[in-house]
């Protein structure tokens, strides 16, 4: 029995007069593992912000049957920015700083840090297996261990739904293996919902349970195996199609 | 018809005032730098003269820097007044680079000498760690010598000094730190005894004597007696050698000179060691004498330029030296009966030769005129104290600037803030209202009379 | 040693001293708290920058004939803003920013001064301060200014933070980043102005600056860093003031030495360490 966690009606967002994104509708459950795809420019990132309340939008979006206001707090949702050009080397902060930051989110003011806070950073970092940099400078550490650094301060929250915006483009594939095992482990073991966003369709097939695949507005949103089966997809994509099924 | 006969008049009438109006264009134009030399230009030319000051009011003096249309404005005048190469150092730079050829080029600072930055300071005024300059100690078997003071360059490095004579038991270089101390303390009381030329020196362990030079001989001389064969130390607030033209300043009875075993400081060729601090003094206009001077040479200018009034300017000039004539009277019969002799300046001192004219010193944290230049906190904490010592209940600032380091003395020790203006530029009211260089220098000899406590 | 010694006694007798010292330890830690963020934020040369402003503000309040702090403060809050709204909305970087307001400052005080006519008083005189001629009541000033930007810092440190490190994260955690921003630089414009009239430009923007790098060549965390600048800066305050009383030298220029050498060292610490 699938419970719904974020559901999607009729969603349209406009920038500077262009329509971004046109009347989306889609909805996802607990425990989906959701790829979201299209190519550049398709609104991949602007229905995260749209879901993130970091855009103004028409339309529905409702997480838990409660309704996202404009900038509400993003108490449920972890979320994993696709930038990493902050990340100075000279940044003075430590990991363990910046995975403890996460928790503002859910504060109020004056937002003072407990000790449960560092204990769920430490928590959330043993996940992510980094721990043991938590003294360390972020700016110090490769690409890969940033990564968890900033996927850890996503989590530390505990929050039910985790976006990732193109999370691996900076790393080489090893760090990306162990990057996507573990948010696979997360899925599956911890129950997290996960949106995946990437441009990278054979990535996705290879973890997510279900596809969106967006192009300003949805051309697709199903599982795996629907997309693999549907006409419709063969005349959009010809023989790309056969490429992203056969590896999946 | 009528309007005929009005449009005539009319032209007419306009004829008339252009013709007038071309009539009070003929007027000379003189352009001065600073505010005195165009106030003195005002006296002499008054209203048959175009007088303009290039330094907008309010504005420091030191610091300023012609505009482009400065330099349009001297090269359209008849007449340009400057102080000197020292006050306006870009003067000569602007007049190269002026066309008009019939500019006549006032150096009101002609026949003036100046002196150097450092040669009238007064007591203490290099803001260093002692009340004196130089000490020396002497091995002087009993006997008569002579200590003399001589003119160098035509002038007396200062117009009197301040000396400290002591016996001692120690030697060497340990006579002058023993007896340091109340070497200091004898140099920084009021109380001195006075001594002239031909006066005798004998050890005193009271107080420091004051020496005051001849001004009417090229060499004062002190004849020094000593009843027993000792070490001798003096401690002296100018440097011996300043007083030296040819011959050694200490000789014995047979003109023999005698020299001292130790001194402070210690370097190497003393002998004719003139104390330049590179630039000289500019401010020659606070010196009433000097003030009639500049007076003179710009009326000479003036007449020069423009016969047809020489009678004019020139009796403007004498009558308007006469009123400076009469306040220097004024200010020379008052300083001389002051409670206390020296100014106490929390700025920039810019009254050298005003000081060295009436015979007083000063105080000032300030070396040199770089307006932007910050005093130590020892020079204040000394500034602090000098007042503290001499017990003086006024301490002076400079015009147009933040009087910050004169405010800290004055809250630190109680004392009055009191303007003694140096009218160099005057502020955008006082030029509205005509205050003049005569109103300037009264006002100062107020403030003064009453700051020094004078009869 | 004794003789050093001896002379800071001297020093401290003197009311001026004192008030130098208290007067400039609260300006530091006022200054490097913000400087930290500022300099993170490439917004290091704000202090030289407001201070080209506040000689504009100077300029028009001596032409109102009126009292050149009313004048001041708002408008140099105000050009704060400007800085900050061109390096968000124009996309101006920050020392950009600052550049395009600062020459607008200087330029506009400079043709206000040729127009005027002249002033009453001489402007630098008036906009410049110095340590060693600070007021009671600028004590007071300084104190109360300091405590309100050390409060504030502290009771937003983590939102400051947030915004700091990454901007758009914070906002996704929902800490209003614009109002933040504009605490910071509003905190920032009002301490540099008082700033630049009490202690003078030089010294306020040097406090900024440097005990804000010189903390950064030590790494250690976010928190240990805006510690450190405090320390070294309130440090710099009392040392700057005694050297320079021992060797005659103007103070503030002596305490910028002393930052200086604070620099080095960390400098060469850093290196150590890592």
């Amino acid at each position: 029995m699938s419970i719904n966690l974020l559901k999607i009606k009729d969603l349209r967002v406009q920038y500077h007069g262009v329509e971004a994104l046109r009347k989306i509708s889609l909805s996802i459950d607990r425990g989906d593992y959701v790829g979201l795809a299209g190519p550049n420019g398709s609104g991949k990132s602007t229905l995260v912000k749209a879901i993130l309340g970091l855009v103004p939008f028409e339309g529905r979006i409702n997480f838990q049957s409660k309704s996202l206001q404009e900038f509400v707090t993003t108490k449920h949702i972890g979320y994993l920015p696709q930038k990493m050009s902050f990340l100075d080397q000279r940044f003075p902060a430590t990991a363990k700083e910046v995975v403890v930051s996460g928790v503002y989110c859910c504060k109020k003011f004056p937002k003072h840090l407990t000790r449960g806070d560092y204990k769920a950073a430490l928590q959330a970092m043993e996940i992510l297996g980094v721990a043991n940099l938590a003294d360390r400078l972020i700016g110090r550490l490769s690409g890969g261990q940033q990564q968890r650094i900033l996927l850890a301060r996503a989590l530390v929250h505990s929050p039910q739904f985790l976006i990732l915006d193109e999370p691996t483009e900076a790393l080489d594939p090893k760090s990306r293996e162990a990057f996507y095992s573990t948010v696979e482990r997360l899925n599956k073991e911890n129950g997290v919902t996960v949106l995946l966003v990437s441009h990278d369709l054979g990535s996705i097939g290879n973890y997510a349970s279900k596809l969106i695949y967006l192009d300003r507005e949805l051309v697709f949103y199903g599982t795996f195996k629907e997309f693999c089966e549907s006409s419709k997809m063969t005349d959009y994509f010809g023989a790309g199609q056969h490429v992203i099924c056969h590896m999946h | 018809m009528l309007r005929k006969i009005t449009l005539t008049i009319g032209l007419f009438f306009l004829c008339i005032i252009h013709a007038t109006a071309q009539g009070a264009s003929d007027k000379i134009k003189v352009v001065a730098t600073i505010f005195p030399t165009y106030d003195f230009t005002k006296q002499i030319g008054k209203d048959r003269v175009d007088a303009v000051k290039l330094l907008p009011p309010g504005v420091e003096a030191h610091g300023f820097e012609p505009r482009p249309k400065d330099v349009v404005t001297i090269n359209k005048a008849d007449v340009f007044v400057y102080t000197g190469e020292y006050m306006e150092p870009w003067a000569e730079d602007i007049l190269d680079g002026v066309t008009n050829k019939e500019l006549a080029v006032v150096d009101s600072s002609k026949g003036i000498e100046l002196m150097d930055e450092a040669d009238h300071v007064g007591h203490g005024g290099h803001g260093g760690e002692h009340a004196f300059e130089w000490a020396g100690s002497f091995v002087l078997p009993a006997g008569k010598y002579v200590w003399t003071f001589a003119k160098v360059d035509g002038a007396y490095a200062d117009p009197a000094m301040k000396m400290v004579f002591v016996s001692t038991a120690e030697k060497g270089i340990e006579a002058i730190e023993a007896q340091e101390e109340a070497a200091e303390k004898m140099l920084e009381m009021e109380d001195a005894t006075p001594r002239g030329h031909g006066e005798m020196l004998s050890p005193n362990g009271k107080n420091a004597y004051k020496l005051t030079f001849d001004q009417n001989r090229d060499v004062t001389e002190f004849p020094i007696v000593i009843e027993e064969d000792g070490v001798y130390a003096f401690f002296t607030e100018h440097m011996p050698f300043e007083f030296e033209a040819d011959e050694h300043f200490l000789k014995d009875s047979n003109r023999q000179d005698v020299e001292p075993v130790a001194q402070e400081p210690d370097a190497g060729d003393h002998h004719h060691h003139h104390h330049h601090h590179g630039g000289k003094d500019p401010h020659i206009w606070v010196d009433l004498a000097y003030a009639q001077q500049m007076v003179d040479t710009i009326a000479e200018s003036l007449a020069q330029k423009d016969p047809e009034n020489k009678n004019y300017y020139l009796t403007n000039a004498k009558e308007y030296n006469a009123k400076l004539a009469a306040l220097d009277a004024r200010f020379s019969e008052t300083l001389a009966n002051c409670k206390h002799d020296t100014i106490i300046y929390g700025g920039h001192f810019a009254f050298g030769y005003f000081a060295k004219r009436y015979n007083l010193g000063h105080e000032s944290p300030y070396e040199g005129f770089a307006p932007n230049a910050e005093p130590s906190p020892k020079a204040i904490a000394e500034l602090i104290d000098k007042v503290e010592a001499s017990g003086i209940k006024v301490i002076y600032h400079e015009e147009l600037l933040d009087p910050k380091v004169a405010r800290t003395v004055s809250q630190e020790t109680g004392v009055k803030l009191e303007l003694l203006h140096g009218a160099h530029n005057v502020s955008k009211d006082e030029l509205k209202a005509g205050v003049t260089y005569l109103d300037i220098m009264n006002e100062n000899y107020d403030k003064l009379k009453v700051g020094l406590e004078c009869q | 040693m004794t003789a050093i010694f001896v002379q800071i006694q001297e020093a401290i007798q003197y009311a001026f001293v004192q008030r130098a010292i208290v007067a400039g330890c609260f300006m530091a830690l006022g200054c490097s708290f913000l400087g930290v963020f500022l300099v993170l934020r490439r917004f290091s040369l704000i202090g030289d920058g407001l201070a080209h402003v506040s000689f504009a503000t100077v300029a028009i309040a001596l032409l109102l004939d009126a009292q050149p702090m009313v004048v001041s403060i708002p408008l140099v809050a105000l050009a704060s803003l400007v800085i900050l709204h061109l390096n968000e909305k124009a996309r101006v970087y920050g020392d950009a920013a600052i550049g395009l307001v600062s020459s607008f400052g200087i330029a506009l005080g400079i043709i206000i001064a040729s127009t005027a006519g002249g002033f009453n008083v001489d402007l630098f005189s008036y906009l410049f301060g110095n340590i060693l001629s600070v007021s009671s009541l600028e004590v007071w000033l300084t104190i109360g200014v300091s405590l309100l930007v050390v409060l504030i810092t502290t009771l937003f440190y983590h939102d400051l933070f947030s915004v700091t490190f990454d901007e758009d994260y914070a906002q996704v955690l929902g800490i209003k980043v614009k109002v933040i921003n504009h605490i910071l630089i509003i905190l920032t414009s009002l301490i540099v102005v008082l700033g630049i009239k009490i202690v003078g430009t030089m010294l306020v923007s040097s406090l900024i600056i440097l005990p804000a790098i010189s903390a950064l060549q030590i790494m250690r965390s976010f928190k240990a860093t805006i510690a450190l600048a405090g320390v070294f800066a309130v440090v710099s305050v009392i040392v700057g003031i005694f050297a320079s009383y021992v060797l005659n030298y103007p103070s503030g220029a002596t305490i910028v030495m002393v930052n200086f050498g604070f620099f080095v060292g960390s400098f060469m610490l850093g290196r150590f360490i890592s």
